[in-house]
């Protein structure tokens, strides 16, 4: 402790007027601008060439009317939302729980603060105190300024929902941000990281706009790959009618890595217990970046899954590890493009469990399915062979604070794994640390911004890699499959991610295999690496 | 008398307050590391930096201490000069709370700091580039993986 008082620490509140909306947009710092071609192709307004570095953004004529009939509506549609603008009473419960504030410093990442930037609008334009007395109000002029404030810090939040845990209101900010980017949606401010794989999956089905030949060489070459590590000939079916289950992933699980490793996990399991079922090259595509853009967009996509499990007269649909695309599965895919019932309410064909939480939806989540085949131990571990893991479990945000998916994944990783050790309470669960790239910003050019969004993440992952040796974070998401190893290479060097179904592919004792010598990844599994 | 942990919280606070945009009532004040990480590691790695200061000025400690520091700072809205900057705020705390260090050697010591924090400030910004790049090329994994396995460029 200092032994006198020290006069340069200084707890001052940080100089200039909140109500000022003008940002500098620092490169790094935001994501790139949506282009006219993928506004096209999606039918959205105001298509053109624009940068937010821009000076003039070419807005619409009557952007500031188009915004506030645009809120007038929402208002009158979301009861949620007036609820939002209306009750925040400032108690700061949740104003240092926003890893964005965390990792920035910056104030107007405080949850409240930026709900603030649309309700001080709010109250300018829609209720009496902000007409009469403006600033006394807190109330502000809807300015281009405070367009491109929104575009900066709505685009600064990945819809986490953290701070709702904490505010004794159940304040939902990823809520105000979905209704502000869909704001800023009709005056054609978007980002390409949203709406070209938004375009692409409207288009083709998935995001990267892969085309049904291709996703079935991708699939081929997984089958040629696990005949290899399994000796076992093991079918993944495409669009085949007449299966009992449609099972739909993240597009990335096929394409990109760490996340293939996963789909080689769920295949084996899938032949391990000889399931019915079909993947489809319609439906190829479980992530929904509607969800980063607008309802409607978000409805749209999600329109195939249900469409496509009707066209194959499967009785229910499995979903993989992804985490938004569960938000809009089990939050919004029911009243959006449902009732299904066309479907039957699940029942897993090996143990008999019936799904009722899924008795809506007809839809269930992998972790569930297979947490319940190894309560009733339907299939057989070897979790040595992670041995060379050290794993923590990373709780992505919205299957644990959208769904309450908290057991399930826990349940398979300590049975897959030897070693495994929790990050401290206050950052995992209900109470996790957004990667700080979701809600489409997990793209290159808002690197900077990601790294600060993340590190609180990664300071709990540090936490026990020092106290355990912790070496991997698994998760059960595709946008942190894609980050957390950016986040980790950066803040947390040593520390790999996978998915919880490649451990569990890693350590599933198939009958009649070969003998297992290395890891999904092709890596020789520790013990051999030991007898070497 | 002059302790190292005099200095070390002057310093943090001179560091907390040139951050930009940073509120440093809350950098300084909360203690619990995961409703504070920035002033966590900031208090942390100064703790470290003020120990070599007086002490043996080991090189490799100096880099990592720094090195986290500036993984916080090359990443936050500062410029260069007030991301690095700080060390030299050192100045006049150890010209005032350590009187009786010798002020050539105290200047010579703060260069061989400041040095050590500008290296490992562009051994960050050097490091986005691998980043973005290992990035796209694992987006591509699966393709690559393809690539290396029909005998073409390694995965
Ligand atoms: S916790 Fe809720 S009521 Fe309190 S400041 Fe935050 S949003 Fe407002
Ligand atoms: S939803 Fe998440 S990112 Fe958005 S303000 Fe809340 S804590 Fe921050």
């Amino acid at each position: 402790m200092a032994d006198r008082p020290v006069s340069d620490i200084e707890l001052k509140a940080p100089k200039g007027d909140w109500r000022d909306a003008h940002v500098e947009l620092r490169k790094g710092t935001f994501s790139n601008a949506s282009l006219p071609k993928d506004l096209i192709a999606l039918g959205l307004p105001n298509p053109r060439k624009w940068q937010p570095t821009d000076l003039d953004w070419q807005l619409p004529p009557d952007w500031k009317g188009i915004l506030l009939r645009g809120m007038r509506e929402r208002l009158a549609k979301y009861r949620s939302f007036r609820l939002f603008m209306d009750v925040c009473v400032r108690c700061g419960a949740c104003a240092d729980k926003c890893h964005f504030y965390l990792g920035s410093g910056d104030p107007k990442n405080m949850p409240f603060a930026r709900a603030e930037l649309i309700r001080s609008v709010y109250r300018r334009y829609f209720t009496l105190s902000g007409r009469l007395f403006r600033s006394l109000a807190d109330a502000r002029d809807l300015t281009e300024d405070v367009v491109k404030e929104w575009f900066y810090y709505f685009y600064q939040c990945t819809e986490c929902r953290r701070c709702s845990v904490y505010c004794p209101f159940g304040i939902d900010t990823a809520e105000i941000t979905i209704i502000v980017r869909e704001l800023l949606s009709l005056i054609g401010v978007s980002t390409h990281w949203v709406t070209e794989p938004a375009a692409n999956c409207y288009r083709v089905g998935n995001h990267l706009g892969i085309a049904p030949h291709a996703f079935k060489d991708a699939l081929d070459f997984a089958r040629d790959e696990l005949r290899e590590l399994t000796g076992l000939d093991i079918e993944i079916p495409i669009s085949r009618k007449g299966a009992e289950i449609l099972f739909v992933m993240p597009s990335a699980d096929y394409f990109a890595t760490p996340h293939y490793y996963t789909l080689l996990g769920y295949m084996m399991l899938f032949h391990e217990i000889g399931l019915d079922f079909t993947v489809s090259a319609y439906a190829s595509e479980g992530g929904n970046f509607g969800l980063f853009h607008s309802n409607d967009l978000m409805k749209r996509l999600n329109a195939k899954i249900y469409e496509e499990a009707k066209r194959l007269g499967v009785r229910w649909i499995l979903g993989g590890e992804c985490g938004h695309m569960w938000r809009v599965l089990h939050q919004y895919m029911d009243t959006m493009n449902g009732p299904a019932d066309f479907l039957e309410v699940p029942v897993s064909p090996l143990t008999g469990t019936r799904f009722a939480n899924a008795a809506s939806t007809k839809m269930v989540h992998i972790c569930e399915f297979t947490a319940d085949l190894l309560y009733h131990e339907k299939i057989k571990l070897d979790p040595s062979r992670n041995d060379e893991y050290v794993v923590t479990y990373h709780d992505s945000c919205n299957p644990s604070r959208a769904m309450g998916l908290l057991e399930e994944p826990r349940y398979v990783l300590k049975r897959a794994c030897n070693h495994f050790h929790e990050m401290p309470a206050k950052t995992i669960r209900e109470y996790t640390f957004c990667c700080g790239s979701g809600a489409g910003l997990g793209n290159d050019e808002n690197m900077e911004m990601r790294l600060r969004g993340g590190f609180p993440r990664a300071q709990a992952v540090r936490h026990v890699r020092e106290a355990h040796g912790v070496n991997l974070l698994a998760c059960i998401c595709a946008i942190d499959k894609a980050t957390l190893p950016t986040l980790m290479d950066y803040w947390v060097p040593g520390v790999q991610v996978a998915g919880v179904h490649e451990l569990l592919g890693n350590a599933l004792v198939m009958k009649g295999a070969k003998e297992r010598t290395t890891n999904l990844r092709g890596e020789p599994l520790a013990k051999e690496t030991a007898n070497a | 008398m002059a302790t190292p942990a005099t200095v070390e919280e002057r310093w943090l606070a001179a560091a907390a307050t040139v951050s930009g945009g940073l509120i440093a009532a809350h950098t300084l004040t909360e203690r619990d590391p995961f409703r504070n990480p920035i002033g966590h590691v900031l208090r942390r790695n100064l703790a470290a930096l003020v120990r070599e200061f007086f002490g043996a000025m080991d090189e490799a400690a100096i880099d990592a201490a720094f090195g986290e520091i500036m993984a916080l700072r090359s990443i936050q809205d500062l410029s260069v000069e007030r991301a690095v900057g700080f060390v030299f705020r050192l100045r006049g705390i150890v010209r005032e709370e350590a009187p009786q260090m010798q002020p050539a050697e105290a200047e010579a010591r703060i260069d061989r700091l400041a040095i050590s924090a500008f290296t490992q400030y562009l051994a960050c910004r050097e490091r986005l580039a691998d980043l973005k790049l290992n990035e796209q090329l694992r987006a591509l994994g699966v393709a690559r993986r393809r690539t290396a396995h029909r005998g073409g460029a390694p995965a």
